[in-house]
């Protein structure tokens, strides 16, 4: 009975076109020649502390969280029998990820072999979202010798999928292996990251590899744009903040799309008629509607009970919600009200 | 904020002089008394009998509770009182059960509990500390806002609900609604009305306020005009 | 390029409160189709009758409260109010009924507790309780089906008792199972096509306006109580069949207990409601004054809405908390 079969929402994932075209390359190349430092001679005898030496040299960021690498790798040593690569989008419009590990397969799961083979031959895994209908190329079950597991369920699955995770895994993003690869065998810094550019405003959505700290205008003028757009977002469009200046915002290790879109979304927020479909599909069994009708009128015990704090900003409730009540901002941003008032 | 509001005190000072029908009344203001408000306010008739109760027992319970000021322990007097109420209901309810064959039914016990309604209840303590002329008189406004209501309710009730007042057959035609009948009509009756006498001191103070900015923005307006001259 | 600051998520869902309020209307518009072909031009003028005294009541109450600015086309509840009770009323009754019945609904079970997504109890049950109080005889006394019927009922029309009634005198219905099903029964003038009906409920459930457990619930406590307390004591099958066809039951199930306003949220706690409103019904039905009790077992249960949200809520919050005991204690059941 406690089975929630209807928790989380499936989203029409629009990644084609994007991801079966190649990635493009658009980089500083200035910026590029001058990050080469001095590669280490012999690949297949590399000990755990050279490759995190070698990784604190090269700046690598997980794009999954935006932690340095030899940071996460310093506090799982020893620790860990599987290495879990993140190849999961489940945001629609993005494959930042997914894109990546399929054009540059080799790159990929060289890294992810050799940081199996430095921390005592873990077992290794590639984690890839099951339930997409729409791709135009099949993902093979096996690729270059590591098996591809298929991650089902509802957005967002990136929380229910840690479920599947144990306890001694460790989990890193594709694109972090891929910079660790290059860095070992080419003695390359990162000094780029891969965005996902899509939308209905785009004429030619694809994935790109450009530099870190390139304007978002100057990406947007090299895939081109159909129409003036309404509306720009740097993210996923679920969880993703809109832009207000596209000269100034600059690409991060983090930014994993640009969206661009031809229409604003004009929706008046009316009242609340109690259907409960917010609640039905909260994955952290929290009950959105209880709680923004405590947040307006500041019920702090109502708050208290109703564990408003395990919020994971994932915007299920608001994507659902018919009266498009603004649900998921409001409840996310009561952890840092309520936190000063704690302190204090 | 220099507020002078030469029209308000005098509304609100006028209202308190009537304490006990406009300003504390017992049934809109405080609630008290509310089953026979309710359950007894069918018809006119009913509700007359009801308030003829009400004064013979209830205001003679008060000037006796204002005489027997402290001869009677605080702990006794919920007996005492209610107890002397009684014994005042007993020839009420000889005169009036054969005046008509179903009064004594329609009424049922509600004329005998009259003894322990809350507002004599609730009387007994402020009519203690008060002189007997005092407590009379408190006694009788309070008695005053009381029946008013009551003969309101009871007014609107058989009118809409019976086509009939003090049963004589009024209204053309055979419009009734016999669940004004019931007591739920008389909860959400009652509940109107205090909402309705609520929104009327609202719009009164509202109005005068308006009245007094008006006035007092003509007379810097006049002011002006003269020292322009 | 600037542009302005918007809140994430940038996509939504397309269901949209009118979107869910016009698949009710919808279904309700398919009921007036069989009502117009067994009652004529009558009981369409009903339903208008009651759709514009809800609306004007509505636009009445928002302009007393204050709230001029928030009347808006968009919020077709006093629509969906209207035409809920008008299928519940027979088809003779005087239009003046109908005009009061709408205004009780509305002013007095809607109008106090706040707008339209604040009412506590089902606007439409109140409305036909009141109904039921004031016009009792009038409110069970059916026409014929397939009779014509003059504007102002006089005293040249037949008017009988449906099955429910008879049931509750110790009768049987003389109906077959076929009349039964399409409505050829004289009643309540949207109650009784049952196939309409249950085609109504698939329609909703598909499109997602309605969850299954409130209604499942519902019939099936229904059922099973008929069943082991048949009232036509020779046959248990058609004790069941008549009590679950006859009167406002399935109606009941259908329109009014899904009111997402009144109904709670949680799984449990739609489980628990609908299984409360079937229980009263039956009681009400067998041992209350009144041929149907559909109406009063949901105001009633409207009223108990509230603790079964308090329930779930406790439960999901020990499943959220990991906690392994059940602290339920009623007085503070908001701890």
């Amino acid at each position: 009975m406690f089975e929630r079969h209807s928790q989380g929402v499936y989203l029409v994932q629009n990644k084609e076109p994007a991801f079966s075209r190649d990635i493009l390359t658009f980089v500083n190349n200035k910026i590029v020649s001058e990050s080469f430092f001095k590669a280490p001679e012999n690949v297949d005898e590399l000990t755990a502390d050279e490759i995190i030496e070698i990784a604190r040299t090269a700046e690598i960021v997980d794009e999954r969280d935006g932690r340095a690498l030899y940071k996460k790798l310093i506090k799982a040593k020893g620790k860990f029998s599987r290495i879990v690569m993140d190849a999961m989008d489940d945001e629609p419009y993005v494959s930042s990820q997914m894109a990546p590990m399929f054009h540059l397969a080799d790159e990929a799961t060289g890294g992810l072999k050799l940081l199996a083979k430095v921390f005592n031959n873990s077992e290794t895994v590639i984690f890839v979202y099951k339930n997409l209908n729409d791709l135009n190329i099949n993902i093979p079950k096996i690729i270059n010798d590591i098996p591809v597991e298929g991650v089902g369920g509802r957005y967002p699955i990136e929380h229910g999928a840690l479920l599947n995770i144990r306890s001694d895994d460790l989990v890193i993003g594709a694109c972090a292996l891929i910079h660790l690869y290059r860095a070992v065998t080419q003695g390359r810094k990162q000094t780029t990251c891969f965005v996902t550019v899509s939308g209905d405003c785009i004429a030619n959505p694809r994935n790109l590899e450009v530099s870190k700290g390139m304007s978002v205008d100057s990406i947007m003028e090299r895939c081109g744009l159909i129409d003036i757009p309404q509306k720009v977002i740097v993210g996923g469009p679920m969880t993703g903040t809109s832009v207000i200046d596209t000269e100034t915002t600059k690409v991060t290790t983090t930014t994993r799309a640009i969206i661009v879109m031809k229409h604003d979304n004009k929706n008046v927020p009316t009242i609340c008629i109690g259907c409960g479909r917010c609640v039905e599909c909260c994955p952290v069994n929290l009950s959105p509607m209880h709680i923004y009708k405590a947040a307006k009128r500041n019920f702090y015990n109502h708050l208290k009970m109703m564990d408003y704090y395990k919020c994971i900003g994932c915007g299920t409730c608001s994507y659902v919600c018919p009266a498009k009540l603004d649900l998921s901002n409001t409840i996310y941003a009561l952890t840092e009200r309520f936190e000063s008032n704690e302190n204090d | 904020m220099n507020l002078n509001l030469h029209l308000v005190r005098p509304y609100a000072k006028a209202r308190k002089k009537f304490k006990g029908i406009f300003y504390k009344n017992p049934v809109v203001g405080l609630g008290l008394a509310l089953p026979f408000a309710v359950v007894c306010s069918n018809t006119l008739q009913n509700a007359a009998i009801i308030c003829i109760a009400m004064l013979l027992s209830f205001v003679p319970t008060m000037m006796l509770a204002s005489a027997l000021n402290k001869k009677i322990p605080a702990a006794l007097h919920f007996i005492a009182y209610p107890s002397a109420a009684a014994i005042l209901l007993i020839p009420i309810t000889l005169l009036v059960t054969p005046l008509s064959a179903n009064l004594g039914d329609n009424l049922g016990f509600y004329l005998q509990i009259l003894a322990v309604n809350s507002l004599l209840i609730y009387s007994v303590r402020p009519c203690a500390k008060m002189t007997p002329q005092k407590a009379a008189k408190y006694a009788l406004m309070n008695w005053l806002g009381f029946s008013l209501v009551m003969l309101c309710l009871a007014f609107i009730r058989e009118l809409l609900g019976s086509g009939t007042l003090w049963g004589v057959p009024v209204l053309a035609g055979s419009f009734k609604l016999s669940g004004l009948a019931f007591p739920f009509a008389g909860f959400i009756m009652l509940g109107f009305m205090m909402a309705f006498i609520r929104t009327l001191n609202r719009q009164m103070y509202r109005l005068l306020i308006h009245i007094e900015i008006n006035r007092k923005e003509e007379k810097r307006v006049l002011d002006a005009a003269r020292s322009l001259q | 390029m600037k542009f302005k600051p918007q809140q994430p998520p940038h996509i939504f869902h397309t269901d949209s409160n009118c979107s869910i309020m016009g698949d009710v209307l919808i279904t309700t518009v398919c009921l007036y189709f069989m009502a117009f072909y067994y009652y004529g031009i009558r009981s369409l003028l009903i339903g208008l009758t009651a759709v514009v005294a809800c609306c004007l009541s509505q636009m009445l109450y928002m302009t007393l409260m204050g709230k001029k600015d928030e009347i808006s086309l968009r919020d077709w509840s006093p629509i969906v109010t209207g035409m809920i009770i008008s299928l519940m009323l027979p088809a003779s009754i005087p239009f003046s009924a109908v005009i009061i019945i709408c205004m009780f609904a509305i002013l007095v079970a809607k109008a106090p507790f706040g707008r339209t997504g604040e009412n506590l109890f089902n606007p439409a049950a109140a409305g036909i309780a009141f109904g039921v109080v004031c016009w009792g005889p009038q409110m069970f006394s059916y026409p014929q089906p397939m009779h014509s019927l003059p504007l102002i009922i006089d005293e040249s029309v037949r008017l009988v008792s449906n099955p429910s009634s008879m049931l509750k005198l110790g009768g049987i219905p003389p109906y077959t199972f076929s009349e039964v099903i399409f409505g050829n029964v004289p009643g309540p003038m949207g109650a009784t096509n049952i196939l309409v009906i249950t085609a109504c409920l698939i329609f909703l459930l598909c499109r997602g306006t309605v969850r299954w457990h409130q209604p499942a619930a519902f019939i099936a406590v229904c059922t099973v109580f008929a069943f082991l307390f048949p009232r036509i004591s020779y046959s248990r099958g058609q004790s069941v069949l008549f009590e679950l066809f006859s009167g406002s039951l399935m109606f009941a199930a259908v329109f009014m207990l899904n009111d997402p306003v009144t109904s709670p949220k949680r799984e449990i706690g739609r489980l628990m409601y609908g299984a409360a409103a079937g229980f009263i019904t039956m009681l009400a039905r067998y041992f209350g004054s009144f041929p149907q009790g559909a109406c009063f077992a949901i105001l009633l249960v409207n009223s108990m809405c509230l603790l079964f949200d308090i329930f779930s809520e406790k439960i999901y919050t020990m499943k959220r908390r990991e906690l392994r005991e059940f602290k339920f204690t009623f007085g503070k059941a908001i701890r």
